[in-house]
This record gives C-alpha cells, structure tokens and sequence, in this order.
C-alpha cells in the first residue's frame, strides 16, 4: 500500500506545489490591495489652487484700493480720508473671504508692519511732491485652511505706480519728458484724457494746462506738449491715470530749484530733513532750500540715530518767511530703519511744536507708531481748533522719542535721502 | 495491466488540470485584488477638480468673468458664460456653473447672482463622485463675487 503510495505521489506533489503558489500570490495580492486601500486616505486636496485664488483676489482687491484711495487723496488731498478709502476696500474684501470659505474653515488676517490692529489693514502711501511721484500700497496676508490642515502661510501683496518727470527734458515750459511705470513695468497705452498738466503758480495754487500731444517714446517715456503758461511760474505738475487700473499718481517739478535758494518760493507747506549750505545740523527745510554736497553721508541723505543711550531727537526749521495755515491733521511720513534689521518691536513717538519768534513755544500735537521693520510710517498728528496756522517767523520743531528696554542695544536711523526712495517728510497742510 | 496503466494515465491528467485550474484561480483572484475597484472614480474626481480650478483660473485670469459680469442684462451675461464653457469644458463632461455676489449691504451676505448648466440638477444629486471648485473674484467696479463650478463625467 505505502509503495504504492509512494510510486503515485508525483501528482499529489503538483497539486500541493499549486496550492503553496496559489497561497504566495494571494498573500502579496492582499497585502497591494490593503497598501491600495490606506492610499485613498491620501486623496489629493486643492490647497495649492485655493491658497493661489485667494492671493490672485487679493492683489485684485489691493489693486482696487489703491484706486480708490487715490482718487479720494486727488480729490481731498486728505491722507486720511483717502487711507480710510483704501482700507474700507480691503476690509469688504477680508470679510467678503471668511463669509465664502467658511466651509474650509479659512482664517486671514491682512497686516502691515507698523500697525497692530484688529481690523484688515493695509499700507497706502503717497508721494507726489518730488519728480518722482508715487502711489503705493501693500498688505501681508496670513492665511489657514483649517480642512486641509494648511497652516502659517504668509504672503506680502503689493501695487505701486510710478511717475517720473526728467528734468533736463523740460523746454520752454511747454514739452517734458516723463516715465510712466505700473509695478516697475511699462505702461504703454496712456491717452491724452489720462493725463492733466499744471502749472505751479508762485501762491502754490495749480493752473491747469492744455494738453497738445502726447507721444509714446517706450520703455514707459512719454513726450507731452502743452500750452505755455501764461505767467511765471514755480514748477510743473503732471498728473496721470493708468489706463487698465485708473490709479492716480502726480509728480512735480519745479523750475530753477538750485540756482536761487533765497528768492522766496520755496513751498514751506512740506518740509525734509536736510542741510543748506551754511547750516552745521540736520533742519527741516523746503526742497529748494536743501543743498545735497551738505549732508553728512553724501548724496543729500541724512539719517538721525536714535538709541537707549540716546533716545531722543530734536530738528528744526529755519525761520519759517511766510504764514502756514494748518487744517485738519499734519502728515509726517518717516522712513525708520532699525539697525540691526531685527523684528523687535519699538513705540516711536513724533511730536511737533511751534517755536514763536518770541522765543515761546506751543504743542502742536503727537503721534505714536510701533516700529520693527525698515519702512515708512504714518504720524497723522490732529491740528487743535486752538491753532490755525503757522504764524511768518516761527519755526517748527519735530521731536523724535523711541522707547528701548534697559538691554536694548538696537537703534533707529530715520533715513532722509534726496532724490532717492526714503525721503521723509512732513506735510503741514495735506 | 493494461487497464492499470491506462487508469493512471487519467489520474495524472486530472491532477495536472486540478493544479492548474487552483493557480488560474489564485492569480484570477489576485488580479482583482490587486486593482482597487474605485480608483478610476477617484483618479476621475482629481481630475475634474484640476479641470475645475484651470477653468475659473482662466475664466478670471483672461478677463473673461469681468467682460460677462459687466453685461447689460443678465441673460446676455448667461448666454455669453455657457458658450465660452461649452467651448473649453470636454465632451461628455456635465458642469454647473453658479456665480453669487456680495450683498452691498451691512451684512456680510452671498447671494445668487446668475448660473449655467448643461445638465439636470438631479445629475449632481445622484452622481456618486462630483467635482466641485471654487474661487472668489473682486472686480473692478468693487463688487466681489464667489464662483462655484460642479463637474460630474457623463457617459460612464
């Protein structure tokens, strides 16, 4: 029996050898679909085109801000309401945001470095007192999406346009070359009814001009001709629109600025930190007044320090020659840069005074900002109903105060640079 | 004798068939393990859902929305939107288009502004895999609105 068993098993061996593979290949087939089944857990979300939707949207909102807000601040010339303007924007926006992804659980909050505020912030600045005038604004967005586990993204959105005037191309006060740029590119396609030329008449009021032509040289440069202006005059003001995005931006130049500092011209309604050529320190002085070879670094830049061992700066005006109205709030833009570039944060505060020709001196006001980063601040200081002007033969005095804990070995320079990007100033009648 | 040898002949037949027969069935039986039954549908869905977004992020991108939402009448808006969808979506792909805008009011309020579709609202419903993207769009007049696009594969 057992030999015959033993002569008929080659069959038997088979079917166990198929038994035993049969066994192997399901074992690894179930392992694969069990891998397969833990892979579905891992199913693709749209982090990165929701995140990239939102910071598309917001450039959007920025850009529409901006617009707004530069429109308002044509119109006004008020700094704060067109700021409000801007910041109202942004606000819809913000709010517009968590009402649509509230089912992602979406978390933003918009910021800018120098405000700690609850309520969507954002950074508008304008500049159009110089050649090179500027409308900008930025935000930082901090976004999470809570359903997808998508944390600590941050992103700073912004839009600027620039206007600049080359002086050398100015003739007979009838043709000028200017550059046009949109967030530092080109723009081509401005028409004649985006652009207004002015005349600055010598009381500081704008006469506005005929535009002739206006013809398109690329790279941004434009050549416009416009009629002559019928008396003399302080300077020139262009101000144009962009052609897709309306953002309004204004730049100015004035006529004969270094060859006659004592003519009496001089726009004392905004003021800088610079030197002329006979003063030992660091004034507050009207563009036409500053003589660049004075400064104390070079280039017409001068940049006070404030420290712990010395956390206070005084700077005042020469004897201010005629009287300033004052109106509403004065508009002190500062360009701080803390050295080292560290992320502590510092309460400075600006107050500004009025020294009278009797030697007694009257508050203005004050205003305080939290400084971390290198960058300009707003000091909006509220006029009181008791002050209405700048009497003729007073001066200004801006005090300058940080505050540095005992361990602090930090500084601040408050950077004024002629002709550059970090112009600090002061607007006594925005 | 002859009839032994004969019988054991068959016996090894059968054997060979048997063993041959259980590794069909196993390597039968793995090949339908080894292929997830729905990872057609979901590798589908990831696609609908990329299809999606490159549509509305076209759609906002090129200015198509603003040309469309600065139309007279919203029926104009309406014709306009299904032509330029039914020219970039696939064939046999259902979509719903739904645009809400944010109410100029107090309160922070989406509501219906217009929509388009190719197919009955129950095909959503009932589709066991629906695509669905979203996109939030400031336009230049300052009105903000909040588009949806729901993508479902016909024909399947």
């Amino acid at each position: 029996m057992i030999e015959r068993l033993l002569k008929n098993n080659r069959g038997q061996i088979i079917i166990a050898l198929a038994i035993v593979i049969s066994v192997i290949v399901l074992s690894i087939a179930l392992s694969t679909n069990k891998m397969s089944l833990q892979s579905k857990q891992l199913r693709y979300e749209p982090v990165k085109e929701t995140a990239l939707a939102l910071t598309s949207d917001l450039n959007r909102a920025l850009t529409l801000a901006l617009r707004e807000a530069s429109r308002k601040y044509n119109l006004t010339r008020n700094y704060r309401e067109a700021a409000s303007k801007g910041q109202d924007v942004i606000f819809n926006w913000a709010s517009s945001l968590i009402a649509a992804y509230s089912h992602l659980g979406v978390k933003a909050k918009l910021s800018t470095s120098n405000e700690d505020s609850s309520r969507a912030s954002i950074n508008i600045h304008f500049d159009w007192s110089g050649e090179t005038g500027i409308s900008y604004a930025y935000t930082d967005l901090d976004l999470d999406i809570d359903a997808y586990g998508f944390r600590g993204w941050s992103i700073r959105s912004q839009k600027s346009v620039t206007l600049k005037i080359f002086p050398e191309t100015v003739r007979n006060d009838t043709t000028l070359i200017f550059n046009l740029m949109e967030d530092n590119k080109p723009v081509p396609n401005l028409t004649l009814n985006l652009i207004q030329v002015y005349a600055y008449a010598s009381n500081y009021s704008l006469v506005p001009l005929e535009v002739k032509s206006l013809k398109y040289l690329g790279e941004g440069n434009y050549t416009v001709e416009f009629t002559p202006p019928s008396k003399n005059i302080m300077g020139i003001t262009i101000l144009a629109a962009t052609p897709t995005e309306n953002i309004i931006v204004s730049a100015r130049h004035l006529t004969n600025n270094t060859t006659q500092p004592e003519s009496g011209n001089e726009d004392w309604t905004t003021l800088y930190m610079g030197r002329t050529l006979n003063s030992t320190e660091v004034m507050l002085l009207p563009l036409r007044l500053w003589d660049p070879k004075a400064s104390s670094l070079g280039h017409g830049k001068e940049a006070p320090v404030i420290s712990y061992g010395q956390p206070e700066t005084h700077i005042t005006s020469p004897k201010i020659p005629c009287n300033i109205t004052l109106e509403g709030e004065i508009y002190v833009n500062l360009y701080i840069a803390p050295n080292p570039d560290a992320k502590k944060t510092r309460n400075v505060s600006v107050t500004l005074s009025i020294i009278y020709e009797d030697g007694a001196s009257q508050l203005i006001g004050s205003s305080t900002c939290s400084v971390s980063s290198e960058g300009f601040y707003n000091f909006n200081i509220a006029v009181p109903n008791s002050i209405s002007r700048i009497p003729k033969g007073s001066q200004l005095l801006m005090t300058i105060t940080a505050t540095f804990k005992k361990n602090d070995s930090g500084s601040l320079f408050i950077i004024c640079e002629k002709d550059g990007n970090q112009m600090s100033k002061i607007i006594l009648n925005p | 004798m002859l009839k032994v040898h004969s019988n054991k002949g068959q016996v090894r037949v059968f054997e060979a068939v048997a063993a041959a027969t259980i590794i069909f069935m196993s390597f039968s039986a793995a090949i339908l393990l080894i292929r997830p039954q729905h990872s057609w549908a979901i590798r589908e869905v990831e696609d609908l859902d990329r299809l999606g977004y490159n549509i509305l992020h076209n759609l906002i991108e090129n200015g198509a929305i603003e040309s469309i939402l600065r139309e007279s009448s919203l029926n104009a808006s309406r014709i306009k939107l299904k032509t330029l969808l039914e020219g970039i979506i696939p064939i046999m792909t259902y979509y719903n288009l739904t645009i809400f805008v944010r109410d100029e009011g107090g309160a922070v309020e989406l509501k219906y502004y217009v929509s388009v579709s190719n197919a009955h609202p129950e095909v959503f419903l009932n589709s066991p895999e629906v695509s669905s993207a979203t996109a939030i769009y400031t336009s230049r007049s300052g009105r903000i609105y909040y588009i949806i696009i729901m993508l479902v594969k016909g024909g399947g």
